[in-house]
């Protein structure tokens, strides 16, 4: 039998049913369209490397697709971004799906013994898979990023080869041809401001194979070429991002992305061929949301038209397609794609962080209106970045203050460790506290860049009860409440009924009358009582005084001063603690009479009685010491024994010069 | 009120250690009154009677008293004078600084911080603010001269750190007093003996301004750039 192989057709087959396998590696990146500045998930990889490094440290990314040539959603890729330091990332990509396969049916005809001819069919595969990809990435600067990828393909001819054995016989075998192909991408970002983004890559800069196949196979080898892509993002809010770029293929990409909702997004996107005659080569519709560190995005692609992703190619145009990725090609039909994406490392290097937080003061009710502008505490803030950054320090206790406070910003160069102190704006709920209680304090720091605390620090922050006081005399001016109702209808009443004589009263002496009205009023009404509590530790408000008629030193020295300044006579605070026995500290009070020195006659002739001190407008006038716990003898007893007290531990014992009497002004307050 | 006898006591005590010596009357001749503490009437001083701090004695017109300070001590008080016991105590040049400086530091509100908001006070006016002074009390110059005369024993007898205290204070109160001035010029030279160069300079900065005689201008002058150049 004369056996003759002939030659193979020539028009060969694509079988769309067995072939088609067209993968896409992000559902956000396709149907964004222009994704290769605004990528944001694991695929970096494949759109441009240079954006690995802006990704949360730990990252995986899955994608699914479902085409209309395939059963179902197969797996398409898999990929994780790892930072290696705050500057560095690298990604590698696990491609399972990442295949075209291609089938050419073939005729042999061969001639019978009878010279008639017998047909036999028999089919080549051709595979182009990828393998795996790795990517690194580096930050230049603040704003200017480089990264490269590099790929390996597969790429497997299985032929059937047929032989004559010595006898005679016609045999066939299965031959399988296989080489790798690798290709070497590059890419880069420029971060011109907050708004816009500048980049591009060049993919397959570099390419080549590790061996070659056959003549007769090398037509159907898979052709790579080199590709370099241009493009800009401008994202004008946090709720809407545009994205255009353009390549020497002569596809122009644009994509938009909007937040409707609190992380759910709308994406659409353009894929045009300038040199085509069709308006459009595809069009792409997606949506995504994200929870916590899980993000879910859809995708689909739809392509206009079929003519070589529906099946069939002649070999003259296969054998001159080139390949810039498997993803994308002439082959590519449409398809829906589903990604997942996770991150489980930390949300993000924090650019500065809480080492300490010291609260320098226990609150105290009454004078915690001092903490708006006096520190409550400090934390050790430690810039973590190898940038300066500035940071803000804020604080917050939920039950009693509305509001978060927040320090100026504080500028921090690379490891600096600051002491940055905060303070507490808190509102009246801070007065119902009845007893020493325990709140949680929240202690954050923002970094200038950052959009979330960099750190935070959890403490207990020790509230004190409304009517404590820390014994020192600069804070008890918080408990004067001149304003009060209960204190303004005292005082008015005081002087109402007293008003006949008042109206006979020299004006210049009419401050020094009043106040002795007033006290002799507390007189009838108050009775003084030995604080059960260490007198120091616990104040009244003035109309607990006058509702509970009486107090101790400190409570109607309070009461006093808050009624001497209802009426608008200016009044301080006489604190002695002396040298030697700080537990027998007190306090007495000293008021303005309004007299100048050279009239202090008209109270007295003797100077021992009264002292002389400037006002706030500079002018010199005479002030009387009062002992409020001399309450039930009256005015004139109180006065000879506040100043005989003054007389001999200011003025001879120069308390004040040595410091253990402090003289202090009663500033009101609200 | 426990607390207040207490601290009373203590301070009696801080008070004694000002005053460890005794001071005693010894010689008096004319009218010679002595007043207690706060209190606002004078009694007469015989020979014998002890001083406390807090007592001030009055000489009036042709009279004369000696007092023993620590059993060695003798002053002769002249004339038409009142005096503080306290101001016979030498006080150190810190503490005259001190008590100058707490003059303004203690006057001045301390409002811990100048952010803190300021509200008005609540101010009520009751019944017409009269200014008919007609039946008050007149000026006692006559007392004021007395105290004036005062600082000057303190300074002849060394006593400079009170004459300077003392004098600021009486000049407060009784500004119009010719005597001031000479009670002035004593107090600008106890600082400049006390060492206080600075502080005599300033003095004599505010004196040239009042109203002086050509002498006194010409001194306060002269001392001006005798000061100016020692500080230099």
């Amino acid at each position: 039998m004369d056996i003759q192989l002939l030659k193979l057709f020539l028009i060969m087959l694509i079988s769309s049913s067995i072939a088609a396998a067209q993968n896409l590696s992000s559902a956000r990146g396709i149907s964004l369209a222009a994704s290769s500045l605004s990528v944001n998930d694991a695929s970096a990889i494949d759109w441009n490397p240079a954006a690995i490094g802006s990704l949360h440290d730990i990252e995986i990314n899955i994608t699914n697709s479902i085409s209309s040539n395939s059963k179902g959603f197969s797996l398409i890729s898999m990929s994780g971004v790892k930072k290696i330091t705050d500057k560095q990332a690298i990604a590698l990509a696990f491609t399972p799906g990442r295949e075209l396969k291609f089938v050419l049916p073939a005729l042999l005809t061969i001639l019978d013994s009878a010279g008639n001819p017998v047909l036999t069919k028999y089919d080549r595969e051709i595979t182009y898979y990828q393998t795996i990809g790795a990517g690194y990435s580096i930050d230049i600067s603040k704003y200017l990023s480089i990264g490269t990828a590099f790929r390996i393909y597969g790429n497997d001819i299985t032929d059937l080869k047929y032989f004559i054995d010595s006898t005679n016989t016609i045999g066939s075998r299965e031959e399988k041809n296989s080489i790798s192909i690798w290709s070497l991408d590059i890419g880069s970002t420029l971060t011109i401001n907050d708004y816009w983004k500048v980049g591009g890559t060049v993919k397959n800069l570099a390419y080549g194979r590790t061996k070659n196949f056959p003549d007769d196979l090398d037509d159907l080898r898979l052709k790579l070429h080199r590709v370099g892509v241009v493009g800009a993002s401008f994202k004008p809010s946090e709720n809407f991002l545009t994205a255009i770029e353009g390549d020497t293929e002569q596809q122009i990409r644009i994509g938009l992305e909007w937040m409707p909702y609190e992380n759910f997004y709308l994406r659409s996107g353009l894929y045009t061929l300038y040199s085509a005659d069709k308006p459009f080569d595809a069009i792409a519709l997606g949506a995504g949301f994200n929870i916590n560190r899980f993000a879910a995005d859809i995708g689909y692609i739809w392509f206009p038209s079929k003519t070589n992703s529906g099946g069939n190619i002649n070999l003259s145009t296969f054998s001159s397609t080139t390949f810039t990725n498997l993803d994308y090609s002439r082959f590519t039909s449409d398809q829906l794609l589903l990604t997942l994406r996770t991150y489980l490392g930390s949300e993000f290097e924090p650019l500065a962080i809480i080492e300490d937080v010291d609260i320098k003061n226990e609150i105290y009710p009454a004078s915690s209106k001092i903490f708006a502008f006096t520190p409550v505490g400090t934390a050790r803030v430690k810039n973590n970045s190898g940038k300066r950054i500035s940071a803000k320090v804020g604080f917050f206790i939920s039950e009693v203050m509305n509001t978060p406070t927040e320090s100026i910003p504080y500028t921090l160069e690379p490891e600096e460790i600051l002491e940055i102190p905060f303070n507490a704006v808190f509102n009246n709920k801070i007065d119902s506290v009845k007893k020493l209680s325990i709140y949680d304090g929240l202690v954050f720091v923002k970094a200038k860049i950052a959009e979330e605390y960099d750190d935070r620090y959890q403490t207990r922050v020790l509230v004190r009860g409304r009517n404590d006081w820390n014994g020192d005399v600069y804070t008890l001016h918080y408990f004067v409440k001149p304003g009060d109702n209960k204190v303004l209808d005292f005082s008015r009443n005081v002087i109402h009924n007293q008003k006949n004589r008042f109206d006979t009263i020299p004006g210049p002496l009419q401050n020094f009358e009043k106040a002795r009205a007033l006290f002799d009023s507390l007189t009838h009404l108050l009775r003084y009582i030995n604080d059960p509590r260490l007198s120091r530790d616990y104040v009244q408000y003035p109309e607990e005084t006058l509702t509970l008629y009486g107090g101790d030193c400190d409570d109607i020295t309070v009461c006093y001063a808050s009624l001497l300044m209802s009426i608008g006579i200016s009044a301080a605070f006489v604190d002695v603690i002396p040298q030697d026995n700080a537990s027998e500290a007190h306090i007495y009070l000293l008021f303005d009479t309004g007299i100048p020195p050279q009239n202090a006659n008209y109270l007295t002739d003797n100077p021992k009685r009264y002292c002389i001190r400037r006002s706030d407008n500079n002018k010199e006038t005479v002030w009387i010491p009062i002992e409020t716990t001399m309450l039930k003898k009256g005015f004139m007893e109180a006065w000879n024994t506040g100043a005989e007290q003054y007389y001999k531990e200011a003025e001879i014992g120069l308390g004040i010069v040595k410091g253990w009497i402090k003289v202090v002004d009663i500033v009101e307050t609200q | 009120m426990k607390a207040r006898i207490i601290t009373t006591l203590l301070s009696l005590i801080f008070t004694l250690n000002l005053y460890s010596g005794e001071i005693k009357i010894i010689s008096v001749n004319g009218t010679v009154l002595k007043r207690h503490g706060i209190q606002e009437n004078w009694t007469r001083a015989a020979v014998g009677d002890i001083l406390k701090p807090e007592d001030s004695i009055e000489l009036g017109l042709k009279s004369s008293a000696v007092i023993l300070i620590d059993g060695s001590k003798k002053i002769i008080i002249p004339e038409n004078i009142i005096i503080d016991v306290s101001d016979f105590r030498i006080l150190s040049q810190e503490e005259v600084l001190l008590s100058l400086a707490m003059e303004t530091i203690r006057s001045v509100p301390d409002r811990g911080n100048t952010d803190q908001p300021e509200i008005p006070k609540v101010t009520t006016v009751h019944g017409s603010n009269k200014e008919d002074l007609s039946h008050q009390p007149k000026i006692p110059v006559e007392a004021g001269y007395k105290q004036l005369n005062g600082t000057r024993v303190l300074y002849e007898n060394g006593y400079l750190g009170t004459c300077v205290l003392r004098t600021r204070d009486l000049t407060k109160m009784f500004p119009s007093l010719s005597a001031a001035i000479e009670a002035k010029l004593r107090s600008a030279d106890a600082l400049e003996k006390l060492g206080l160069k600075l502080e005599a300079f300033e003095e004599y900065i505010r004196l040239e301004k009042e109203n002086l005689t050509s002498e006194q201008r010409s001194f306060i002058s002269m001392k001006i750039n005798e000061l100016r150049n020692s500080n230099k």
